[in-house]
């Protein structure tokens, strides 16, 4: 039971880390590779703001998610959109490159100190079965099954969701029926950098803040594979496949084998069934 | 139509033969300038210290690491982030093979080739299915196995920071001071850069060139993708693991820790700033990548600075590392070796000598 708790929460984290990861992809078909960075840099933002701001920390931490959609949007104006006639290829290193930035910001600015960032309280619940169940996991699994509501939702019925998912299906063809396409693009990476950073958040409070947490964000990029690049509805259950396996692995087998595992799946996976298991079989043809 | 003058042009072909030579000894000028940078590279370990002789080791291993990957990303386009992983797999090939066994030098280094070969034999498969990123991070996904496996053999042999190796020996030399590394390394460098030359111009680098611009096309033209595809996992992936095997012995340790993500990265750097596709390039980038950080190292001491930029210097420096990549992407994608051929068309127009042929961009 206390094993079902824990792949649920890792579940979770994985699952909203991927999202951020999915919605940029849909959009501007770029891998962000500086993802696991953006992660670090968002967190340590939340704590700082946590610890300047008095209050309920909620104030803190929803202001510092909405500077990370800004944020998001920085990126794409700055970076991305400038390489767009650029091979693909070269906008991805370029991501690799705001990561090592960022990354070495971060330690620059916060010294690489672990931090936590506390959300006010912090308590244990006995669930019958004699497991416990910390207040931070059931805000995780809280925001998160939230979340992914309101993504749903939101590329199914509000007009920017629609615009995106026809940027995504054809951007050239969307872009002629005269949808603003880079304008569509720049919110999905600041829906992206949103989600990263909730999910930042969410980690931050369970776990620690720290610069650890780079490989696990990493980690997202198997979850997106295992449930195709472009498709948010198979994060969940790639999430709960590749949390599953890497706790089977570093509870029964090995702790080192954990850091692998992930990525044993991803190939394996990739192998048989390169779009993954939601994804959409000509994606593959456009990359 | 003056003939005369004609053929004094470096551009004019008038046989086989001639557009095949390549293309250092063509000209006088040319002749001149290749003789005096031979004449600087050999007599350069007599005049540099220590530590000079040190980083440029460094830049030639690094050199032959990053001609291989750019023979696979800038060539034959199939993106790799398994670089670090076939490079450690070669260096523990060197420390398992020279350590445990106390085999010579020149039978470590072929079968660091064939077990680099092997692994990019495993890696090239899934390109038979996969194109540029997902091929990436299947790769990448391949690198974290082979750490997996490597880092389980460094803790369970009880090798807590690494398989200590030793000098290697060739013939009555040992291979420890950094003046006898400097010419075998500057020897391997030519040989490397030599074979990937003469590669690209023959049959597999022409279908590589043409699996990379359409792979569609490449195939109604009779190339076998698939195998020209698996071939540049291969070749490239042996040269690497070799590059891996050499440095082991360079620095005479073998650990995972060294293999990180960032390495992987550093080389991409270096083909992306050198110029994608360009034998010189990446020579050129290998060089720019690996001496940032000792000329910033010595700039910080010659300023004198202190506080925090001091106590955390390694981090401003990948900082600056990862600036000058964005603004490279962003001001010149071509990278080195475009804005060297500029430089080098402006001395050959100056004062109006040739008039240079359109270079098409890739």
């Amino acid at each position: 039971m206390q094993f079902l708790i824990s792949v649920i929460v890792l579940a979770c984290a994985y699952a909203m880390l991927s999202a951020g990861f999915i919605v940029i992809y849909k959009s501007s078909r770029v891998l962000n590779f500086g993802y696991s960075d953006i992660v670090i840099m968002t967190a340590y933002l939340a704590v700082t703001l946590t610890q300047l701001i008095t209050g309920p920390p909620v104030i803190a931490l929803s202001i510092s998610v909405i500077l990370s959609f800004m944020f998001g949007l920085v990126i794409y104006a700055l970076l991305v959109k400038p390489m767009a006639s650029q091979p693909i290829f070269s906008t991805i290193i370029l991501t690799v490159a705001l990561g090592i930035v960022l990354y070495s910001a971060a330690v620059l600015i916060w010294g690489g100190k672990a931090e936590y960032i506390s959300f006010g309280w912090r308590a244990f619940y006995l669930l019958p079965g004699g497991s416990t169940v910390a207040s931070t996991e059931i805000v995780m699994i809280v925001i998160t099954v939230l979340f992914f509501i309101a993504l749903f939702n939101f590329y199914r019925f509000s007009e920017i969701g629609k615009q995106m998912r026809a940027t995504a299906e054809n951007t050239l063809l969307a872009s002629q029926r005269g949808i603003n396409i880079y304008f569509v693009t720049s919110i999905a990476w600041g829906i992206g950098i949103f989600a990263t950073s909730v999910a930042a958040i969410l980690l931050g409070g369970n776990y620690s803040v720290s610069l650890h947490m780079g490989p696990v964000a990493l980690k997202a990029f198997a979850v997106a594979l295992v449930g195709g690049l472009d498709s948010i509805k198979g994060a969940i259950p790639a999430a709960f496949i590749v949390a599953m396996a890497e706790l089977v692995a570093s509870n029964y087998v090995n702790p080192r084998l954990a850091n692998a595992i992930p990525y044993v799946i991803m190939i394996i996976v990739l192998l048989i069934r390169p779009w993954g298991l939601f994804g959409t079989k000509e994606e593959i043809e456009r990359v | 139509m003056n003939t005369k003058k004609a053929p004094k042009s470096p551009y004019l072909k008038t046989s086989y033969y001639k557009d095949m030579v390549i293309a250092a000894f063509d000209t006088p000028f040319r002749r001149k300038w290749v003789l005096i940078g031979i004449l600087i590279l050999i007599f350069f370990p007599f005049i540099a210290n220590k530590y000079v002789i040190h980083v440029a080791n460094l830049v030639a291993i690094a050199s032959i690491g990053a001609l291989a990957l750019n023979l696979l990303i800038g060539n034959a386009g199939l993106l790799s982030l398994g670089h670090a992983g076939f490079m450690a797999s070669g260096a523990f090939t060197a420390a398992i093979m020279a350590t445990d066994f106390s085999l010579p030098i020149w039978t470590v280094l072929p079968t660091a080739a064939v077990v680099g070969a092997i692994l990019g034999l495993i890696g090239g498969l899934p390109s038979l299915k996969l194109k540029g990123m997902y091929l990436g991070i299947s790769t990448l996904g391949l690198y974290y196995v082979i750490i997996y496996i490597l880092s389980e053999y460094q803790f369970h042999g009880g090798f807590g920071f690494g398989i200590t190796i030793k000098s290697p020996q060739i013939g009555p030399f040992t291979l420890s001071n950094e003046k006898e590394w400097y010419f075998l390394l500057c020897f391997m460098v030519w040989a490397t850069a030599l074979f990937i030359k003469n590669l690209l111009r023959s049959r597999p680098g022409r279908a590589w060139i043409a699996i990379h611009n359409r792979d569609i096309a490449a195939e109604i033209m009779g190339i076998n993708i698939g195998y020209y595809k698996v071939m540049a996992f291969v070749i490239s992936s042996s040269i690497i693991s070799m590059a891996g095997s050499i440095y082991a012995y360079y620095t005479n340790v073998a650990s995972v820790e060294e293999y990180s993500f960032g390495l992987t990265i550093s080389y991409l750097a270096m083909i992306i700033i050198g110029g994608l596709g360009s034998v010189l390039g990446s020579i050129m980038g290998a060089f720019l990548i690996t001496v940032f950080p000792f000329f910033l190292m010595n700039i910080a001491d010659f300023f004198k600075i202190t506080g925090v930029i001091k106590d955390y210097f390694f981090s401003v420096q990948t900082g600056l590392f990862g600036v000058i990549i964005i603004i490279f992407l962003l001001v010149e994608p071509l990278g080195l070796s475009e804005i060297w051929r500029r430089i080098r068309d402006y001395f050959m127009l100056w004062p109006f000598r040739y008039k240079p042929l359109a270079v098409t961009k890739r």
